[in-house]
Protein backbone atom coordinates (compact mmCIF):
# COMPACT_ATOMS: atom_id res chain seq x y z
CA UNK A 1 0.00 0.00 0.00
CA UNK A 2 1.13 3.64 -0.82
CA UNK A 3 2.02 5.67 2.11
CA UNK A 4 0.57 9.01 1.47
CA UNK A 5 2.59 11.93 3.11
CA UNK A 6 1.39 14.69 4.49
CA UNK A 7 3.78 16.96 2.91
CA UNK A 8 1.81 15.59 -0.88
CA UNK A 9 -1.25 16.88 0.38
CA UNK A 10 0.25 19.99 1.51
CA UNK A 11 1.48 19.98 -2.15
CA UNK A 12 -1.94 19.16 -3.61
CA UNK A 13 -3.42 22.39 -1.82
CA UNK A 14 -1.38 24.51 -2.28
CA UNK A 15 -2.38 23.78 -6.35
CA UNK A 16 -5.83 24.98 -5.47
CA UNK A 17 -6.47 28.70 -5.68
CA UNK A 18 -9.13 30.74 -3.95
CA UNK A 19 -11.74 31.39 -6.41
CA UNK A 20 -12.14 35.00 -5.31
CA UNK A 21 -8.02 35.61 -4.78
CA UNK A 22 -5.65 34.61 -7.23
CA UNK A 23 -3.56 32.68 -4.61
CA UNK A 24 -3.97 29.41 -3.39
CA UNK A 25 -6.07 27.87 -0.53
CA UNK A 26 -2.94 27.20 1.36
CA UNK A 27 -1.36 31.27 1.12
CA UNK A 28 -4.57 32.30 1.96
CA UNK A 29 -4.35 31.19 5.65
CA UNK A 30 -7.60 28.46 4.94
CA UNK A 31 -6.08 25.06 5.50
CA UNK A 32 -5.73 24.40 9.50
CA UNK A 33 -4.49 21.14 9.41
CA UNK A 34 -3.91 18.34 8.16
CA UNK A 35 -3.57 14.65 9.08
CA UNK A 36 -2.79 11.10 7.18
CA UNK A 37 -3.34 7.98 8.91
CA UNK A 38 -1.94 4.68 8.01
CA UNK A 39 -5.29 3.58 6.09
CA UNK A 40 -4.83 6.27 3.64
CA UNK A 41 -7.61 8.58 5.61
CA UNK A 42 -6.64 12.18 5.03
CA UNK A 43 -8.18 14.29 7.52
CA UNK A 44 -8.38 18.46 6.97
CA UNK A 45 -9.51 21.32 8.79
CA UNK A 46 -10.18 23.87 7.22
CA UNK A 47 -11.81 27.56 7.55
CA UNK A 48 -13.37 30.12 5.17
CA UNK A 49 -12.65 33.75 5.04
CA UNK A 50 -15.95 34.41 5.80
CA UNK A 51 -18.71 32.77 6.99
CA UNK A 52 -21.75 33.41 4.44
CA UNK A 53 -18.78 32.71 1.36
CA UNK A 54 -20.76 31.67 -1.87
CA UNK A 55 -17.63 29.54 -2.99
CA UNK A 56 -17.54 27.16 0.20
CA UNK A 57 -19.15 24.42 -1.96
CA UNK A 58 -16.48 24.90 -4.75
CA UNK A 59 -13.66 25.33 -2.52
CA UNK A 60 -14.77 21.91 -0.87
CA UNK A 61 -15.25 20.06 -4.32
CA UNK A 62 -11.88 21.21 -5.59
CA UNK A 63 -10.57 19.91 -2.52
CA UNK A 64 -12.19 16.76 -2.49
CA UNK A 65 -11.11 16.37 -6.22
CA UNK A 66 -7.32 17.36 -5.68
CA UNK A 67 -6.83 14.74 -2.96
CA UNK A 68 -9.13 12.07 -3.81
CA UNK A 69 -6.77 11.81 -6.83
CA UNK A 70 -3.46 10.87 -4.80
CA UNK A 71 -2.35 7.48 -5.01
CA UNK A 72 -2.56 6.09 -1.98
CA UNK A 73 -5.65 8.47 -0.47
CA UNK A 74 -8.49 6.16 0.62
CA UNK A 75 -10.67 8.55 2.04
CA UNK A 76 -10.59 12.44 2.87
CA UNK A 77 -13.15 13.83 5.60
CA UNK A 78 -12.93 17.12 5.80
CA UNK A 79 -13.95 19.76 8.89
CA UNK A 80 -14.68 22.92 8.21
CA UNK A 81 -13.50 24.81 11.47
CA UNK A 82 -14.39 28.49 12.41
CA UNK A 83 -12.28 28.91 15.39
CA UNK A 84 -9.86 30.51 15.39
CA UNK A 85 -11.06 32.81 13.03
CA UNK A 86 -9.56 33.67 9.72
CA UNK A 87 -7.76 36.91 9.59
CA UNK A 88 -5.56 38.55 6.75
CA UNK A 89 -2.97 37.90 9.63
CA UNK A 90 -3.68 34.30 8.37
CA UNK A 91 -1.99 35.14 4.65
CA UNK A 92 1.23 33.47 3.71
CA UNK A 93 4.44 35.82 3.06
CA UNK A 94 4.26 34.84 -0.45
CA UNK A 95 0.53 35.15 0.00
CA UNK A 96 0.66 38.64 1.02
CA UNK A 97 3.24 39.60 -1.43
CA UNK A 98 1.26 38.48 -4.37
CA UNK A 99 -1.95 40.21 -3.11
CA UNK A 100 0.13 43.31 -2.98
CA UNK A 101 1.39 42.75 -6.57
CA UNK A 102 -1.81 42.62 -8.09
CA UNK A 103 -2.63 46.07 -6.12
CA UNK A 104 -4.55 44.79 -3.24
CA UNK A 105 -4.06 46.51 0.69
CA UNK A 106 -3.46 43.42 2.41
CA UNK B 1 -19.58 20.65 16.63
CA UNK B 2 -17.08 18.29 15.42
CA UNK B 3 -18.46 14.83 14.57
CA UNK B 4 -16.78 13.22 17.20
CA UNK B 5 -18.23 15.25 19.96
CA UNK B 6 -20.70 13.54 22.17
CA UNK B 7 -23.74 15.30 22.42
CA UNK B 8 -24.90 17.34 25.68
CA UNK B 9 -26.85 15.29 28.16
CA UNK B 10 -29.74 17.95 28.93
CA UNK B 11 -33.20 17.92 30.69
CA UNK B 12 -36.28 18.07 28.35
CA UNK B 13 -36.64 21.94 29.40
CA UNK B 14 -33.40 22.69 28.99
CA UNK B 15 -32.90 21.13 25.85
CA UNK B 16 -36.15 22.75 24.80
CA UNK B 17 -35.22 26.30 25.71
CA UNK B 18 -31.54 25.84 23.76
CA UNK B 19 -33.18 24.41 20.72
CA UNK B 20 -36.10 27.66 20.53
CA UNK B 21 -32.78 30.02 21.00
CA UNK B 22 -30.88 28.02 17.75
CA UNK B 23 -34.33 28.67 15.77
CA UNK B 24 -34.68 32.18 16.75
CA UNK B 25 -31.56 33.09 15.87
CA UNK B 26 -31.80 31.22 12.99
CA UNK B 27 -35.67 32.54 11.45
CA UNK B 28 -34.50 36.11 12.87
CA UNK B 29 -31.13 36.59 10.64
CA UNK B 30 -32.85 34.41 7.64
CA UNK B 31 -35.65 37.81 7.81
CA UNK B 32 -32.35 39.93 8.43
CA UNK B 33 -30.55 39.28 5.93
CA UNK B 34 -33.56 39.29 3.30
CA UNK B 35 -34.03 42.64 4.27
CA UNK B 36 -30.44 43.71 3.75
CA UNK B 37 -30.40 42.01 0.35
CA UNK B 38 -33.69 43.88 -0.41
CA UNK B 39 -31.34 47.35 0.21
CA UNK B 40 -28.77 46.64 -1.88
CA UNK B 41 -31.08 48.72 -4.50
CA UNK B 42 -32.61 51.97 -3.12
CA UNK B 43 -30.27 53.41 0.17
CA UNK B 44 -29.01 56.44 0.48
CA UNK B 45 -25.35 56.16 -1.29
CA UNK B 46 -24.14 53.21 -3.30
CA UNK B 47 -22.09 52.19 -0.79
CA UNK B 48 -24.46 51.54 1.56
CA UNK B 49 -25.96 49.34 -0.77
CA UNK B 50 -22.88 47.02 -1.15
CA UNK B 51 -22.68 46.92 2.67
CA UNK B 52 -26.23 45.79 2.96
CA UNK B 53 -25.63 43.31 0.20
CA UNK B 54 -22.36 41.87 2.18
CA UNK B 55 -24.28 41.90 5.60
CA UNK B 56 -27.03 39.66 3.70
CA UNK B 57 -24.71 37.24 2.42
CA UNK B 58 -23.21 37.14 6.04
CA UNK B 59 -26.76 36.52 7.90
CA UNK B 60 -27.56 33.74 5.26
CA UNK B 61 -24.33 32.35 6.08
CA UNK B 62 -25.06 32.62 9.93
CA UNK B 63 -28.69 31.49 9.01
CA UNK B 64 -27.16 28.10 7.55
CA UNK B 65 -24.54 26.99 10.57
CA UNK B 66 -27.74 27.57 12.75
CA UNK B 67 -29.66 25.22 10.33
CA UNK B 68 -27.02 22.63 11.02
CA UNK B 69 -26.81 23.00 14.59
CA UNK B 70 -30.52 22.41 14.13
CA UNK B 71 -30.49 19.15 12.18
CA UNK B 72 -26.85 17.42 14.35
CA UNK B 73 -28.16 18.30 17.19
CA UNK B 74 -32.26 18.54 17.92
CA UNK B 75 -33.29 16.44 14.12
CA UNK B 76 -35.11 19.63 13.12
CA UNK B 77 -34.39 19.86 9.08
CA UNK B 78 -34.85 23.51 8.16
CA UNK B 79 -33.89 24.26 4.57
CA UNK B 80 -35.02 27.53 3.57
CA UNK B 81 -35.55 27.04 -0.18
CA UNK B 82 -38.02 23.82 1.04
CA UNK B 83 -39.47 25.34 4.31
CA UNK B 84 -43.32 25.25 4.16
CA UNK B 85 -43.83 26.82 8.17
CA UNK B 86 -46.48 29.29 7.96
CA UNK B 87 -45.84 32.67 9.60
CA UNK B 88 -47.51 32.05 12.57
CA UNK B 89 -44.66 29.52 13.53
CA UNK B 90 -41.65 31.20 12.78
CA UNK B 91 -39.35 32.68 15.35
CA UNK B 92 -38.14 36.00 14.04
CA UNK B 93 -38.48 39.26 15.34
CA UNK B 94 -41.82 40.70 14.26
CA UNK B 95 -40.07 44.38 13.34
CA UNK B 96 -39.12 42.06 10.64
CA UNK B 97 -42.90 40.82 9.22
CA UNK B 98 -43.00 43.43 6.65
CA UNK B 99 -41.40 45.03 4.12
CA UNK B 100 -39.65 48.38 5.59
CA UNK B 101 -40.87 51.48 4.78
CA UNK B 102 -37.51 53.13 4.34
CA UNK B 103 -33.82 53.38 5.21
CA UNK B 104 -35.03 54.12 8.35
CA UNK B 105 -36.13 50.63 9.48
CA UNK B 106 -32.82 48.76 7.44
CA UNK B 107 -30.79 51.21 9.78
CA UNK B 108 -33.31 50.42 13.05
CA UNK B 109 -32.78 46.74 12.26
CA UNK B 110 -29.34 46.87 11.51
CA UNK B 111 -28.46 48.52 14.99
CA UNK B 112 -30.88 46.56 17.10
CA UNK B 113 -31.92 43.70 15.65
CA UNK B 114 -28.64 42.90 14.60
CA UNK B 115 -27.06 43.55 17.75
CA UNK B 116 -29.28 41.69 19.93
CA UNK B 117 -28.46 38.52 18.25
CA UNK B 118 -24.95 39.28 18.56
CA UNK B 119 -25.26 39.96 22.04
CA UNK B 120 -27.29 36.17 22.56
CA UNK B 121 -24.84 34.33 20.37
CA UNK B 122 -22.00 36.28 22.73
CA UNK B 123 -23.24 34.70 25.73
CA UNK B 124 -23.19 31.32 24.18
CA UNK B 125 -19.15 32.38 23.70
CA UNK B 126 -16.45 29.86 26.02
CA UNK B 127 -19.70 28.30 26.84
CA UNK B 128 -20.19 24.33 27.14
CA UNK B 129 -22.59 23.95 24.06
CA UNK B 130 -19.60 23.54 21.32
CA UNK B 131 -21.69 23.94 18.60
CA UNK B 132 -22.48 27.63 19.26
CA UNK B 133 -18.92 28.27 21.44
CA UNK B 134 -16.69 27.35 18.37
CA UNK B 135 -18.33 29.46 15.51
CA UNK B 136 -18.85 32.46 18.02
CA UNK B 137 -16.11 34.46 18.01
CA UNK B 138 -16.33 33.93 14.11
CA UNK B 139 -19.90 35.16 13.99
CA UNK B 140 -19.14 38.22 16.15
CA UNK B 141 -15.86 39.22 14.45
CA UNK B 142 -18.16 39.71 10.90
CA UNK B 143 -20.90 41.46 13.04
CA UNK B 144 -18.18 44.55 14.31
CA UNK B 145 -18.70 45.59 10.63
CA UNK B 146 -22.24 45.78 10.88
CA UNK B 147 -22.40 47.37 14.25
CA UNK B 148 -19.96 49.73 12.16
CA UNK B 149 -22.42 50.70 9.83
CA UNK B 150 -25.45 51.29 11.41
CA UNK B 151 -23.33 53.38 14.52
CA UNK B 152 -22.16 55.70 11.80
CA UNK B 153 -25.74 55.87 9.82
CA UNK B 154 -27.53 56.17 13.30
CA UNK B 155 -24.86 59.62 14.18
CA UNK B 156 -25.74 60.75 10.57
CA UNK B 157 -29.25 60.71 10.62
CA UNK B 158 -29.25 62.55 14.22
CA UNK B 159 -26.58 64.83 12.87
CA UNK B 160 -29.43 65.47 9.80
CA UNK B 161 -32.23 66.29 12.42
CA UNK B 162 -35.72 67.08 11.12
CA UNK B 163 -37.28 63.93 9.18
CA UNK B 164 -34.46 61.75 8.95
CA UNK B 165 -33.78 62.17 12.33
CA UNK B 166 -37.68 61.74 13.09
CA UNK B 167 -37.82 58.48 10.67
CA UNK B 168 -34.93 57.59 12.80
CA UNK B 169 -36.64 57.77 16.13
CA UNK B 170 -40.07 56.33 14.49
CA UNK B 171 -38.29 53.04 13.35
CA UNK B 172 -36.26 52.06 16.62
CA UNK B 173 -39.17 52.48 18.80
CA UNK B 174 -40.83 49.95 17.15
CA UNK B 175 -37.57 47.79 16.49
CA UNK B 176 -36.83 48.64 20.23
CA UNK B 177 -40.19 47.24 21.36
CA UNK B 178 -40.58 43.86 18.98
CA UNK B 179 -36.42 43.47 20.15
CA UNK B 180 -37.05 43.45 23.71
CA UNK B 181 -39.76 41.16 23.47
CA UNK B 182 -37.61 38.92 21.75
CA UNK B 183 -35.67 38.52 25.37
CA UNK B 184 -38.25 37.22 26.90
CA UNK B 185 -39.59 37.77 30.37
CA UNK B 186 -36.68 38.26 33.17
CA UNK B 187 -35.82 34.46 34.64
CA UNK B 188 -37.09 32.46 31.25
CA UNK B 189 -33.81 31.13 30.36
CA UNK B 190 -32.49 30.37 33.64
CA UNK B 191 -31.96 27.15 32.67
CA UNK B 192 -29.32 27.70 30.20
CA UNK B 193 -27.53 29.50 32.49
CA UNK B 194 -27.91 27.24 35.16
CA UNK B 195 -26.93 24.38 32.86
CA UNK B 196 -23.58 26.36 31.32
CA UNK B 197 -24.42 26.85 28.30
CA UNK B 198 -24.91 30.75 28.96
CA UNK B 199 -22.95 32.96 30.74
CA UNK B 200 -25.60 36.01 30.88
CA UNK B 201 -29.36 35.52 30.95
CA UNK B 202 -31.41 37.49 28.31
CA UNK B 203 -33.24 40.00 30.88
CA UNK B 204 -29.51 40.74 31.31
CA UNK B 205 -28.91 41.01 27.47
CA UNK B 206 -31.53 43.17 27.10
CA UNK B 207 -30.41 46.06 29.70
CA UNK B 208 -27.04 45.59 28.17
CA UNK B 209 -28.69 46.38 24.70
CA UNK B 210 -30.96 49.35 25.98
CA UNK B 211 -27.90 50.82 27.88
CA UNK B 212 -26.06 50.63 24.68
CA UNK B 213 -28.37 52.40 22.89
CA UNK B 214 -28.75 55.09 25.48
CA UNK B 215 -25.47 55.86 25.35
CA UNK B 216 -25.30 56.26 21.50
CA UNK B 217 -28.36 57.99 21.05
CA UNK B 218 -28.17 61.67 22.21
CA UNK B 219 -32.11 61.41 23.18
CA UNK B 220 -32.62 58.10 24.58
CA UNK B 221 -36.13 59.35 25.71
CA UNK B 222 -36.97 59.95 21.68
CA UNK B 223 -36.77 56.23 20.39
CA UNK B 224 -39.09 55.20 24.05
CA UNK B 225 -36.15 54.46 26.57
CA UNK B 226 -36.42 55.72 30.07
CA UNK B 227 -34.08 55.75 32.81
CA UNK B 228 -30.02 56.79 33.43
CA UNK B 229 -26.90 56.11 35.02
CA UNK B 230 -28.41 53.33 37.27
CA UNK B 231 -29.46 51.45 33.56
CA UNK B 232 -32.12 51.79 31.10
CA UNK B 233 -35.37 50.17 30.53
CA UNK B 234 -38.57 51.05 27.75
CA UNK B 235 -41.08 53.43 29.34
CA UNK B 236 -43.76 51.90 28.95
CA UNK B 237 -42.87 48.17 30.31
CA UNK B 238 -43.90 44.97 27.89
CA UNK B 239 -46.67 43.03 29.42
CA UNK B 240 -45.50 39.59 29.10
CA UNK B 241 -49.29 37.27 29.30
CA UNK B 242 -49.24 36.74 25.66
CA UNK B 243 -45.30 36.15 24.83
CA UNK B 244 -45.35 32.70 23.34
CA UNK B 245 -42.28 31.45 24.43
CA UNK B 246 -41.37 29.01 21.72
CA UNK B 247 -41.47 32.05 19.55
CA UNK B 248 -39.80 34.77 21.35
CA UNK B 249 -42.19 37.40 20.17
CA UNK B 250 -45.85 39.05 22.06
CA UNK B 251 -46.96 39.63 18.67
CA UNK B 252 -48.91 36.41 17.16
CA UNK B 253 -48.87 36.99 13.62
CA UNK B 254 -45.68 36.57 11.62
CA UNK B 255 -43.70 37.52 8.21
CA UNK B 256 -45.88 38.65 5.17
CA UNK B 257 -46.53 35.24 2.77
CA UNK B 258 -44.86 37.65 0.12
CA UNK B 259 -41.49 37.75 1.88
CA UNK B 260 -41.51 34.30 2.73
CA UNK B 261 -42.63 33.32 -1.18
CA UNK B 262 -39.57 35.72 -2.07
CA UNK B 263 -37.19 34.16 0.40
CA UNK B 264 -38.56 30.57 -0.57
CA UNK B 265 -38.49 31.05 -4.43
CA UNK B 266 -41.57 30.20 -4.70
CA UNK B 267 -42.32 31.55 -8.41
CA UNK B 268 -39.08 29.86 -9.45
CA UNK B 269 -39.69 25.93 -8.40
CA UNK B 270 -39.43 24.93 -11.78
CA UNK B 271 -35.76 26.31 -11.53
CA UNK B 272 -34.54 24.24 -8.16
CA UNK B 273 -31.89 22.36 -9.02
CA UNK B 274 -32.29 20.19 -5.92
Amino acid sequence: MIQVSETTIWQALDGINDPEMPISLVDMGLIYDISVGKSGVVEIQLTFTSIGCPGMDMILEDIREAVESIPGVTDVAIEVVWSPPWTKEKLSDRGRMLLKAVGLSV
Amino acid sequence: MSEGDVKLQLDDATRLALQTTVIALSDTKLLLGYHYGEWTFGPPAIEAGIAACSMAQEEFGHTRLFNRILKREFDIEIDPLNDTRPPEVFASIAFLDRAFENWADLVAANLVVDQALSLVVSAFADQQFGPIARIADKMLLEERFHYAHAEGWVRLMEEQGGAPREALHQSLSRAIRDTSAFFGPPGHDTALVTAGLKHTDDDALRQRLLGRLAKLLPEPEAVGLAGGDQGWTLAEPLSWEDWDSARRRLDHGGPDAAILDELRGTKNVAFKTA
